[in-house]
């Protein structure tokens, strides 16, 4: 009882899962703090509590009024002001759950006591999520990020200010280099896709502003204060380049990525170009299903090409046209649109897949030679990001449902669940709203329900959790909150968070965030460190080949 | 018909009565100043810097019957008192809070230990109700005294209540909060109800069963005839001059810590340190029905 804080009030209810405790003079507690205390039973069984402080109160005793204060601060009314803390209990141990006594010390818990409380000693594989606000560092089970008892990861907070991105980025960083995944680390990838800015087109170079402090707590997880160092970079095709140069600003050395004419035909990708949630409820929908069933019939020339009953489309206007022509004209519409389809619904798909056009053509092509080196392969690097963020809306669905829809095709095939793949998607609201259904919506839920066992681990991002598919919020094991709007905060989807950390979720400031895991009854408070890879081109240190602005003459 | 609102509870009687007890032929008005000269007095010093007051609360906690041989049982008081300090000094803090638990009986007794503490035996001279609380009164006093002279010294010491009983506390004030007793000549009581805020009457002296200096003060405006006035008291054993002193330092020090009345049943008369300290003390005394309860199982064992 070296280090006794306080002890277990009377005044408030004590029980097995929370209690409050009177902070002794010259002492203190704050929000967080972990505590222990032992009670020696009748039997002489020793019961050992321990807890975190969820709220921390001080107030006047012997002030009945609230203007009573001005009488005590001046001298005139005694009082004794007192502090008292609300422990919530995280452990028991052994799991008899009686009530600390009203009277019994509290001591703070650290070492051993604190990995006990917070059930670090009892993950056999752990990985640092982050540290504490004193730099003590904090941990998750990877069992329940695995898929072995339970997978997946789910980020809420406010744009700009809840670094969603960038804890995301943290949490691959820690699963590939704090030696959790073991030997399976080799093959471990993950897959990013980049919404925001060229922002994540830098993992790969050291950030310029990382400081020896920084460092330090780099170090503190046992983490390697370094740049991702296996990136694969892919953006889609500037447009309008006849070469297929990728649309980046920042830097040169990006591969553009596509999918030919013949995958589009083939691999029915045209249900993706129909993704929103109005496409579902309208009737086109049966036309789009014929179509495809007429495209998979495209044989392939050249470069990505198709040649459809006589006709050679090289990119997509020409294949629009080509499907707009068969699906108008009276005799082909029976077998492209479909058996009694009226003119208008005809029309409206037509309407629809014109306006694609000009979003997709440049992703969706067969003029250029060697396709397959446009092709975005998760294998050949232990991170591949793909960039999202200057495709419009529509774009943006496609590239998403088309690259996770062929990834868990290709996981599904392998079989192997043990070498892990995580996807980090973030703006999933877009992708698998609550409402509606939409293919992509269709492939996210298959990752968040069968990716499990397949061994495919989704890193979802989103600003407000209450507006993505619920199934896909709750198969997530971890959860994490940055910064919250306060009507966000008070929806049931934050349910995990005991009240005083949805009111602090609110002000929680970049860089500090709430993770809840299955096993800990309540979620760590956490502070990440400042990435040790760029985030924007001004951070990267400009010392890789290839690396520098793009050159504007590229495409002449 | 006019009338006015008695500013302090109706449980807590009234700071004046209707008709007072005429002590004023042991009164000499005029040793500070002669009654022709009589005025309303302003103080001409600084507040007290260091104040301490003392206070004590009672109560009785079960009435008892104490079994004699051959006799029919004797009767007591089991009581728990309570005696303590505030000093205000900058802050007000409570420096002392000692409790006693007794058994008051003018018959023969021993001490009763119960779960909440040794009842000890506190003799009194007789066994009528007035003189078991009289017996009360007197160990609260002492223990006021105690307490008292156990805290460093300060500038002013303002015990609550008559000097009576805590004489032997050196250099006290007796602050009285109610009028029983009419001191002063009718032609100079007039001048009470025209003494303004934070002034004192000239100094009087009182020979009754004991001799002491004594003046009013009015701490602040209020309703009926008492309104916001007090009488302090030292004891006659000093110069009038320190003793006008004393009662300068007093009327400059204490309107400070006057009530209002939305705080206290007794305002403006019960000081705050004064209430603050006697909430403190209740507080300490413990919960009565837990010393019946102890008291009862006591009697069986």
């Amino acid at each position: 009882m070296d280090e006794m804080v306080g002890r277990v009030l009377g005044t408030v209810d004590a029980t097995p899962l929370e209690f409050w405790v009177g902070v002794a003079e010259g002492e203190y507690l704050e929000l967080d703090d972990v505590v222990a205390l032992e009670r020696v039973l009748p039997t002489g069984e020793v019961v050992k509590l321990f807890g975190t402080v969820s709220q921390v109160r001080a107030r006047y005793e012997g002030a009945r009024f609230d203007s009573d204060v001005f009488l005590i601060e001046d001298g005139v009314l005694p009082a004794e002001v007192i502090e008292a803390a609300q422990v919530t209990v995280t452990r028991v141990e052994p799991e008899i759950f009686v009530p600390p006594r009203p009277g019994h010390p509290v001591r703070r818990a650290r070492g051993d006591e604190r990995d006990q409380a917070l059930f670090f000693d009892r993950m056999e594989r752990k990985f640092p999520v982050g540290s504490t606000r004193n730099g003590e560092p904090l941990y998750a089970n990877f069992e329940f990020l695995n898929g072995q008892r339970g997978a997946h990861v789910s980020i809420s907070g406010v744009s700009g200010v809840a670094t969603k991105t960038s804890y995301a980025t943290f949490l691959l960083h820690s699963l590939f280099n704090s030696g959790v995944l073991g030997a399976a680390v080799v093959n471990t990838k993950a897959l990013i896709f980049n919404v925001k800015g060229e922002d994540l087109l830098h993992i790969d170079r050291p950030n310029i502003h990382l400081d020896d402090d920084q460092r330090l707590r780099y170090a503190v997880l046992g983490l390697p204060a370094r740049p991702f160092e296996s990136v694969g970079l892919y953006a889609p095709p500037r447009p309008g380049s006849q070469s297929g140069v990728a649309d980046v600003s920042s830097r040169s050395d990006i591969t553009s990525f596509f999918w030919t004419l013949e995958e589009f035909c083939q691999e029915d990708l045209m249900l993706f170009l129909f993704a929103d949630a109005e496409d579902e409820r309208a009737q086109y929908t049966m036309v789009v299903f014929n179509v495809m069933a007429q495209l998979r019939k495209a044989e392939g020339v050249d470069g990505g090409a198709v040649r459809i009953e006589g006709e050679t489309a090289r990119t997509f206007r020409d294949l629009v046209d080509l499907i707009i022509g068969k699906v108008q004209e009276d005799d082909s519409r029976h077998d492209w649109a479909g058996p009694n389809i009226g003119l208008g619904t005809v029309n409206a798909f037509v309407r629809r897949l014109q306006g694609a056009v000009r979003h997709v053509d440049r992703l969706i092509r067969g003029d250029i030679p060697n396709p397959d080196r446009h092709r975005i392969e998760t294998s050949g690097h232990q991170v591949t990001v793909v960039d999202l963020h200057n495709l419009n809306d529509r774009a943006k669905r496609f590239v998403v449902g088309v690259t996770v829809r062929r990834t868990f095709d290709e996981k599904e095939k392998a079989g192997q669940s043990d070498e892990l793949l995580f996807l980090v998607l973030d703006e999933l609201n877009k992708y698998a709203p609550r409402e509606g259904a939409s293919p992509i919506k269709e492939v996210l839920l298959d990752v968040a329900e069968r990716g499990r066992s397949l061994g495919i681990i989704l890193i979802g991002a989103q600003q407000t959790a209450s507006e993505v598919e619920r199934r896909i919020i709750a198969n997530s094991s971890i959860r994490v909150v940055g910064r919250l709007d306060s009507a966000e905060a008070a929806r049931e989807e934050y349910g995990f968070l005991p009240a005083a950390q949805r009111k602090r979720a609110t002000i929680l400031k970049p860089g500090t965030m709430l993770l809840a895991q299955p096993e800990l009854p309540v979620p760590l408070v956490l502070e990440f460190p400042f990435p040790a890879w760029a985030t924007r081109a001004s951070e990267a240190a400009a010392d890789l080949a290839g690396g520098g602005p793009n050159d504007p003459f590229d495409d002449l | 018909m006019k009338f006015t609102v008695e500013s302090w509870a109706p449980e807590y009687g009234s700071p004046s009565e209707a008709d007072l007890i005429d002590s004023s032929e042991n009164v000499d008005p005029s040793v500070e100043l002669s009654v022709a000269a009589w005025r309303p007095l302003t103080p001409e010093c600084d507040p007290a810097e260091d104040i301490l007051f003392i206070d004590g609360v009672r109560r009785v906690d079960a009435n008892l019957w104490i079994d004699r041989s051959e006799q029919f049982p004797g009767f007591g008081l089991a009581a728990t008192f309570a005696a303590g300090a505030v000093r205000c000094n900058g802050g007000a803090k409570v420096v002392a809070a000692e409790v006693r638990r007794g058994i008051f009986t003018g018959v023969d007794a021993a001490p009763i230990e119960t779960s909440v503490g040794v009842y000890e035996v506190m003799s009194t001279r007789g066994s009528t109700p007035e003189e078991l609380w009289l017996g009360i009164q007197e160990r609260m006093g002492d223990l006021e005294g105690e307490v008292a002279s156990g805290q460093d010294e300060a500038s002013l010491v303002v015990v609550d209540g008559p000097l009576s009983h805590r004489r032997h506390v050196d250099r006290a004030i007796g602050y009285i909060k109610t009028q029983h007793v009419q001191y002063l000549p009718d032609a100079l009581r007039a001048s009470l109800a025209t003494l303004p805020v934070g002034a004192r009457t000239p100094i009087f002296l009182t020979t009754t069963s004991w001799s002491r200096f004594s003046w009013y003060l009015r701490l602040s405006n209020g309703s009926g005839p008492a309104g916001g006035l007090v009488r302090c008291e030292v004891k006659a054993d000093m110069p009038v001059a320190d003793a006008s002193r004393l009662a300068h330092l007093v009327t400059a020090s204490l309107p400070r810590f006057a009530s209002a009345r939305h705080k206290d049943p007794r305002a403006p008369q019960n000081l705050y340190p004064i209430g603050g300290l006697e909430r403190e003390l209740r507080r300490r005394l413990g919960d009565r029905e837990l010393a019946i309860r102890a008291l009862r199982s006591a009697a069986v064992l």
